[in-house]
Parts: structure tokens; sequence; C-alpha cells
């Protein structure tokens, strides 16, 4: 049996020894790895959606109507809605719009609203598709756009229904049904990916809500200052309607997020802090323990250094399989987390499993440095007397 | 037969070990010859066991002159008295050390891993010489007193030794395990030629060695040099 | 700079000689002569070869001498390979000619690798060159019969020694993106799966593919991505050091049965190991050095000449007017001068440069790279994202990863481009990652 692997099977006999107190520590430590990873993910997979949603989101002005009130968060990621959903005057729009030429053609309309298909409720945007293809270049199109007649399908929603462009949809609502041909199937990785998209005139027949809109999306070419101006502009030609900065929306959600991060961090420190507290304690009195052994082992003629190394690695070793199991821990917790507060699914992040190896290892290391420095400096002879 | 060669493997002069006000062990002038078994008789607290920690190179003395094999212990460092223990003597301890998680035969591999590397066949062998060989797999908690005081002696003179250092080994064993115990090293004692020392307070184990130290309060009360029990078979 | 240099080189000669005479321990004079006339040699060369060949031809010489270094060094992880698993042999005494031979090889790559990181061209670099050697000559005989008894005794993995020499040079080569060879590496990885891939996925007809989901360009793109060349070139880069470690590692230990006693034999064999796990200092250190080697090239040390773009507009006939003199600015003054001119959310950067007597007018991208742009340093722009030089003289031609030339007037009032132009051959040419191959048809 070669050193190395006499030294690893020493390592774990003498863990497996202690199973009592090898699964205390392996307990504390999973928990606070689980802790950190679990917060990291919930916290970095919510800070990529969120820019995510703000960089797919390629208009700079926003304009809904007043009490409509504005979803916190954006696509994908719903923090809560405040209000029922009010509409905006289409001629209004225009005539503003007009007036204030700095806003540019680069704009599209919506109205947004939920029609039935085949017995169920489907969220639908209706559009009008020359605006959105022209304010949403990256949008990936399977297929090809539709014209008045047609619509647009959602990715996630096609590949639920299993739909294909070419299919009919009957749709059905309160003030009126249509059939529409799907002329292609939209991915964008965002909100865009559960809606069907229809003909806006046809989706305001249907709804029975004729020059009604719930956004208009505006690409300006202003920015910064000016496009600070154009807004306060736009907001006074408007009266019934709320016109937002982009970055504004994104700003909301964006301290929102911030807030739940430091908590977060808050919270991961506490109890870092106390599971490595706990580690050192445990350690300590295993050490206490072992004394005997420990002289032993000296008094065979192992060399501090040597004794280091085999206290050192079962610590090591601990914190490894700590790391291992938090990381699971943690990305199930994660899971559930994003799932059922804020809706959406977490992110699968390789990147924390290190981390996770990483945080368990040191509080493990550190939670025995005195104890280790103890074993270090043990008198063979007396601890063999029982001292 | 005894093997008495000429020259000294201990060697010490005004050997004392003091802690704090209490002399554990008094100036000691003493000289052992290479393949000399030794007792050392004393009641308890008169030094025989400091005696021993400080010829295994365990403790350091206080003032004095210490060379085993030659060398002077009291100029190694703590390092080089580490590599003095694993190379030079072996230790018997009077309460059968094991480390309790590890088998018979992997205690014994780890006086080798330290020592050098670990070898399984040669512990193997070293267990089966001490009467062991259908034990090797069990734990020290599953061994008798005599049986864990046999792998212990396994252990010691694993990696041959010049010196064997025995601290009252058979104080927990009843009088058949002592003289199967007592055999056995005086087997070992005559193939492996080491040189012996045994602390004890009973007289039947000093009967099986050449020459008899007796302490009392920590000073060297007489050495006695005699005929060697177990040489006329009884 | 110059001295932060000077001081780099040094301490890498000083490393080298530590090793060398690590590694021939009995055959100092055979060393120090070899050592001694290598970096003369490779230092006149050098000298030699800068004078008689212009332009960039000396690098091209140099930095194929060093890809052949390199090279070979796979050979020798081979032979250590199928060497170190066999039975143990004799190992052959090193005679003194062989030493010599081999020390003076590396000592004059050294020498050669020394000239080009001089300022050449400036009165002082022969005076610079002899001083440094002369700094050299004098560590070389502290190192070989001062300091020897000094250094810990580590053994010489077989092999060890041309992998940590070679290692050492493709550090130095590392320091200056003109030798650097880690980046062509990693560029040629990238290419080679680059047109593989695209070989083989147009000839099954995606992106509308039946049996392919949308989900699964994402993966084909990762395929594109930067990191597969820098990941795979860290490969291949690594191969000849992890090589000859693991022979190191697994090589037989000798014989010791001949020994009696157990303990004896168990001690010796603890030793050998010992022995053994030391002869793996060099072959890990010459990792180390192959690691620092390709941080340096993906991390170049260089300061380019990189302005901040200015932004421009255009005017209401769509007509970008660039002035030849405004203020500070000089067109003229042979640096680049970069622009950003942005369109909604498109935005184009370009710049212009006044080299070989005239104004030229590019786009600061070439159409197969990613859009990292150009910096500028020493008659060369470099591509940040495949790290290739270009000269000067070529800047405003089409092709490869020269810049894309973009049409332009110049008269009295300054450079005229058209904004539409600019926009249009931008979204043409540009390769964005957004742009896949056969994606974006």
């Amino acid at each position: 049996m070669s050193r190395r692997r006499w030294f690893f099977h020493v390592v774990i006999r003498s863990l497996a020894h202690r199973k009592g107190g090898t699964l205390l520590l392996v307990t504390v430590l999973a928990m606070a790895s689980s802790l950190v990873t679990s917060l990291g993910i919930v916290s970095f997979s919510m800070e990529k959606k969120v820019a995510e949603e703000i960089r797919r989101y390629g208009a700079n002005l926003v304009i809904v109507a007043d009490s409509a009130g504005v979803e916190v968060g954006s696509g994908g990621m719903n923090f809560g809605r405040v209000a029922e959903s009010a509409y905006l005057d289409q001629g209004q729009v225009q005539r503003a719009l007009l007036q204030e030429p700095a806003a540019g053609r680069d704009l599209s309309f919506h109205l947004r609203g939920a029609l039935k298909l085949w017995g169920d409720t489907v969220a639908v945007d209706g559009v009008v598709f020359p605006q959105i293809r022209r304010l949403s270049p990256w949008w990936r199109i399977q297929g090809t756009w539709p014209d008045a007649n047609g619509a647009l399908i959602g990715s996630d929603l096609a590949l639920r229904r299993s739909i294909k462009p070419g299919d009919a949809l009957s749709l059905s609502g309160p003030a009126g049904g249509m059939v529409v041909r799907v002329t292609g199937i939209v991915s964008t990785g965002g909100e865009a990916d559960r809606l069907v998209f229809l003909d806006l005139l046809a989706l305001q027949k249907a709804l029975g809500l004729q020059g009604q809109l719930t956004a208009v999306k505006i690409l300006a070419a202003a920015t910064g200052e000016d496009l600070r101006r154009l807004a306060g502009n736009l907001q006074k030609l408007l009266g019934g309607a709320q016109v937002k900065e982009v970055r504004q929306v994104a700003a909301t959600s964006e301290s929102l997020l911030k807030k739940v991060q430091l908590l977060m961090l808050l919270v991961a420190a506490v109890v870092v802090t106390a599971c490595g507290a706990s580690v050192a304690a445990t350690m300590s009195s295993s050490v206490l323990e072992r004394g005997r052994e420990i002289g032993l082992i000296k008094a065979m003629g192992a060399s501090r250094r040597a004794v280091l190394l085999l206290f050192t690695a079962e610590s090591v070793l601990l914190g490894i399989i700590g790391g291992v199991a938090g990381y699971g821990a943690g990305y199930a917790i994660a899971l559930l987390v994003t799932k059922t507060v804020f809706a959406t699914a977490a992110e699968f992040l390789p990147a924390f499993f290190p981390a996770a190896v990483v945080v368990s290892c040191f509080l493990a290391l550190v939670g025995s440095t005195g104890p280790l420095i103890a074993v270090y400096r043990l008198d063979p002879v007396r601890s063999l007397r029982g001292e | 037969m005894p093997v008495e060669s000429g020259t000294c493997i201990i060697e010490t002069a005004g050997l004392t070990k003091r802690y704090g006000d209490i002399c554990a062990l008094a100036p000691l002038d003493l000289q052992v010859s290479e393949g000399e078994w030794l007792t050392v008789m004393g009641h308890s607290g008169s030094g025989k066991s400091t005696l021993l920690n400080l010829l295994g190179g365990l403790d350091r003395p206080t003032a004095g002159r210490l060379l085993v094999g030659g060398e002077d212990l009291l100029a190694f460092s703590e390092d080089h008295l580490a590599r003095f223990r694993r190379e030079a003597v072996g230790i018997i301890f009077q309460q059968h050390h094991l480390i309790p998680y590890l088998t018979a035969l992997e205690n014994v591999m780890m006086a080798q891993y330290f020592h050098s590397v670990p070898d399984q066949a040669e512990a193997r062998q070293a267990l089966e010489r001490v009467g062991l060989g259908k034990r090797l797999a069990n734990r020290p908690g599953e061994l008798s007193g005599g049986e864990q005081q046999r792998v212990c002696i396994a252990r010691a003179i694993i990696n041959s030794p010049k010196l064997l250092l025995g601290d009252e080994l058979t104080g927990n064993l009843d009088h058949k395990s002592t003289r199967l115990v007592m055999e056995l090293l005086k087997e070992l004692h005559e193939e492996e030629h080491f040189t012996l020392v045994l602390v004890t307070h009973n007289q039947e184990v000093a009967g099986w060695g050449g020459r008899t130290l007796f302490m009392d309060d920590g000073k060297l009360v007489k050495d006695l040099r005699h005929e060697r029990k177990g040489d006329d078979p009884s | 700079m110059i001295l932060a240099r000077g001081v780099t080189m040094l301490l890498v000669w000083a490393i080298l000689v530590m090793g060398l005479a690590r590694a021939y321990a009995g055959e100092k004079a055979a060393l120090t002569a070899g050592c001694a006339a290598g970096l003369v040699a490779g230092t006149i060369f050098g000298f030699f070869l800068f004078a008689a060949v212009p332009g960039e031809i000396p690098f091209f010489i140099i930095k194929s001498a060093l890809a052949a270094a390199f090279i070979s060094l796979f050979i020798v992880a081979a032979i250590v390979w199928y060497r170190g698993t066999a039975a143990e042999g004799d190992r052959p005494s090193v005679r003194h000619a062989v030493v010599a031979i081999t020390v003076f090889l590396f000592a004059a790559g050294y020498g050669l690798l020394l000239v080009c990181r001089l300022p050449y061209g400036t009165d002082n670099s022969q005076f610079m060159a002899l001083l440094l050697i002369l700094l050299a000559m004098l560590g070389l005989w502290m190192i070989v019969y001062r300091l020897e008894p000094l250094l810990p005794n580590i053994g010489m993995a077989k092999g060890g020694t041309s992998l940590f020499a070679v290692s050492l040079l493709l550090f130095i080569a590392s320091l200056s993106p003109r030798l650097d060879l880690f980046s062509p590496l990693s560029m040629k990885v990238m290419k080679l799966i680059h047109d593989f891939v695209h070989q083989f996925f147009e000839s099954m007809l995606i992106p509308d593919h039946p049996f392919f989901r949308t989900d699964i360009w994402n993966y084909i793109g990762l395929l594109f991505s930067n990191g597969v060349g820098f990941w795979g070139g860290l490969a291949i880069w690594f191969i000849p050091t992890t090589g000859v470690t693991l022979a190191t590692f697994r090589e037989p230990l000798p014989s010791v049965a001949h020994v009696r006693q157990a303990a004896v034999r168990r001690k010796l064999i603890a030793a050998q190991l010992r022995e053994r796990r030391r002869r793996l200092f060099f072959p890990l250190f010459a990792g180390l050095v192959m690691a620092a080697a390709a941080f340096n090239s993906s991390h170049p040390s260089v300061e380019y000449w990189d302005p901040k773009p200015l932004a421009v507009k255009a005017d209401s006939a769509g007509e970008i007017v660039l002035p030849v003199k405004d203020g500070d600015v000089d067109l003229k003054d042979g640096k680049l001068h970069k622009y950003l001119y942005q369109k909604g959310a498109q935005k184009v950067r370009f710049f212009a440069l006044y080299r070989s007597g005239e104004l030229t007018v590019v786009l600061d991208a070439c159409s197969i790279c990613q859009p990292d742009g150009y910096g500028q340093n020493e008659g060369t722009v470099i591509c940040y994202y495949c790290k290739t030089l270009i000269p000067l003289e070529t800047v405003g031609k089409p092709g490869g990863c020269n810049p894309i030339p973009v049409p332009f007037a110049v008269d009295g009032s300054g450079v005229h481009l058209s904004a539409e132009m600019l926009v249009n051959t931008w979204v043409a040419q540009v390769q964005s990652e957004k742009k896949l191959p056969g994606g974006g048809k």
C-alpha cells in the first residue's frame, strides 16, 4: 500500500470511527455551505434575470395607463402587480406623439389581454406587426412574420400546446371570436415566449376595447438628459397616463433586488459565523478526547508535521463532504425559493459548486485552527499518562 | 544466550529530571551494553518511568548527558527526536495503547508508515510471529489484554529498533498472559539482538532479565547482575 | 520600462542557469563554457539577423524557431513517457560535449530573445546588450561556482532540462506580442474547430433541421465562443509538461529486493519515493512558467495606444465630417483616432489613421473576429480579440483580420464619410454574438 493511500485510509477510518461527531460536523458544514450556495444562486439568478429582461427591453420609453400600475420587476419575474388594468386611449397617444417628433417613429402599440384557446385562457398581446418587428430586431422567428390576419406564438407556449407554424387557432374573447393562422414561432428567452401575438385591431375587436391600449413602447434616439426631457414633455401631453423611462422601471426592480441581496448577505454572515463557532467547539472537544491517541502517535515517532497533516486532512475531508452535500441542498433550496417566492426557475450555476466546497473547507479549517495548534503542541508523555 | 558485546548503547552521566520542585530523577550514571536485558524495579514514583521516557526520547532531561547509540539526545531538535523515536527505539506501554479505530494489522502498519512506507505482508508476518496470525482484522476492542500487548510488541519491533523499552508491560495481565508475553520477549530478544529495558515492580518479570536496577525516590539504589530465568525451562 | 525589462531578463537568466546547474551538477566547466558561448553567439546572431533582414522577417524566424522548440518538447515528452515505463536501465552518463552543446542551444535561444527585447534601432542597444551580457556572465559564474552548493538538492527529471529551459524561453517570448506563441496556437485551434463545425453542420442543413430544436443552437454556439480556442490552446500548451510530469510520477523505482532487513528496505523505498517526488519539481515548475506565459499572452502588459472613441454626429445630409486639425486633435499625427457614431441602438466604431503619407479610415473591427477593436503599438495595430498584429502599412487594405476599410473622401475641410454607409458596412460585415454561422440566414 502506498503512503498516500495509507494516509487516506487512516483518515477515513478515523472519521468513520467517530460516527456521531463526524455526522454532526458534516451537517453543520453542509448547512453553512448550503445557505451560502442557495443565497448565492437565488440572488445571482435574479440579478441575471433582471439584467436580461432590461437588456431585452428594446424600448427606452414606455407609456402605460396611470392606474394600470407598474409591474414591479419585469417580464418573467413579477414581484406583484398593484392595480387593476386600465387602458390608454390610442387616439390621444397618437396625437401626443405627433406633437413630440423627438419620440421618433420606432414605437409599438400593445394591448395585453386574455383570450380563450380551446377552453383554456392564454395571454395575448395585440401589436402592429411591422412596428414590433422594427422595435425588436433580435427576435428569432421560426417561420415568417405574419400579416394582419396571422399570429405569432411564443416558443414556450408553442411547445406546451404543440402548435406549429401553419396551424389555425380559434380564439374567443368577451366581445367576439376569431380564427388566426400561426405563421411563426418567436423565441426571445423572455416574457414573449409565453404569449400569443395578434393583430392589434383584431384583438381590440375581440376584447371589445376599440381604440384602447395597455402600453406603448418607444425607442427614442435620445439618451440621458434628452430622454428625460422627452418623457416629461410626453407626460404633459398625456394626462391619464404614465410615461416612464425603462431605466426607471429597471431601477425599481434593481433597488429592490439590492435590498433583498443585502438581507441575504446578513443572514449568510450570521449563519456562517455561528457554524464556524460550533465547528470550532466540536473540533476542540474531539481533539481533547483523542489526546491519548495523538500522544501515542507522537510516541511512535510521528513528526509534528505528520500529525498535523493527518488532522488537517480530516478537517479538509469533512469540509469537502460538507461542501458537496451543501451544494446539493443549497441548489434544492434555491429552486424552491425562486419557484415559490419569485415564480421563476433558478439558474443552474455550477460555478457555485467550488464556492460551496471552498466555504465549507474554509470553515472546517478555521474552526480547527485552535485544536490543530493544540495537536501540534501536545506533549506525548503527559497525554499518554492520561492528563 | 545473553548477547554481551562490549559497546555501550546507553550511556548517561548526571542525568537529572525535575518537574518544578520535584526531583523525579536524581543525577544518574548508567551504562548499558548492546544486547543487554535490563530490568528497572521500584515503587511507583521512584523515577523508573521517567528514566524510560528519557531513554525513549519522549522527554528531555533537565540536566546531564544522555547518549543512546552514541548520539546525544540533548542536542536533538524536536523533529530529530521524533525521527529517533521512529527509527531507533520501540516502546511498549503499560496500557497497551493501540489506535482504537484501526485493526491489529493496521496498528502495526501505522508504525511502518511513520517510519517509512507501510508494508502489509511484513506487518502480517510480524503479527504471526507474536502468535496473532488469526486476529489480524480485529480491532483492539475485540482483543484480550494479552493479545493487545502482543500487538504492541509486534508494533514496537517492526522497525527493527536497537532499543526496546517496556513500561510495566505486564501490569494489567494475569499470570498466564504474563508468562506468555515474557516468553515471547525472550524469544525475540534472542533472535533480534535488541537491547531491552523493562520497567516493572513485578519481581517475577525482573527474573527474566540478566541485570536489575533498583530505584527509589529517583535514585539508583542497587545494580544487580543475576542469572536469567527461562534459561532453565520450568 | 527598459530597466524593468532588463531586470526581468536577468532574473529569467538566473533561474535558467540555476536549473541547468542542478541538471548538470557534475559538469561545471562544460556548463559554464556552453552557456557563455551560447549567450554571446545568440546575441551576435540576433544583431546580425536584425541588421541583415528587414521588417517583420527576423521576428518570424525567431518565432518559428520557438515553435520548433515547443514542438520538440512533444517529442521529448513522448520519449520520456515511453522510456519511463520501461524497465530501469543504467542512465547513460552525460558527456561534456553533449552538456556543452545542449546548454549552448538554450543560451543561444536566450541571447536571441534578449536582442528582441532590446529597444532595437536606438543607438544604445548595442551598449545595453553588452551590459546585460556582462551581468549575465557574472551571474552565471556566481551561480555555478558560488551559489550552486547552497541550492536545495533537487534531482532533474528525465526530459526535465529541455522542458524547463524551453518553458523559460517561451515565457520571455510571451512578454512581447510579436513573439508570443500561445495566442496564435489558441487561434489555430479555434479556426480548426470553427471550420470543422461549420462544415459539419452546414452539410446537415441546419438551422431548419427537423431534429434540432432552437436550443441546440445555444450549445453549438458554445463551440464558436472565444473560450474554445483558449481552452483548446491551453490543453495543447500543457501537454508536454503534463506528459513529463506524469512520466516522472510513474517512473519505476530501483529494486531493493537485495536488502535483507525489512525495516532498512522500507527506509530505502521511502527515500527513493522522496527523491522521485523531488524530481517532480522541475516539470511542475515548468508548468508554472508555461501558465505564466499563457497568462502574459492573454493579458499583454504592452501599453496600447487606444483612445476613447470620440462621439460624432451626422449632419442633415447624412454626412460625417472629421476635421483634419481641430484644436489639439491632429489626424496626421500618426496615431489612430477612434470615433463612435450611434444611430438608434446601432453603434459604429471606426478609426482614422495617417500612415505611409496618407490618411485612411477603417472600422474598428474586422470581418472574422468579435469586434473587440484595435490598439496601436510600435508600427502595428493589434486586434484585441485574436491578438494578430497588423503592420500600419496594410491598414486600409481589406482581408483577414485587417480592419474593414470604408470609402471616404478627403478635402480641405477634412475627412468626409457617409453615415448610412458606415452603418451598412458595420451591420453587413462585422461579426456579432447573435450572428452564428448558418444561423443568421
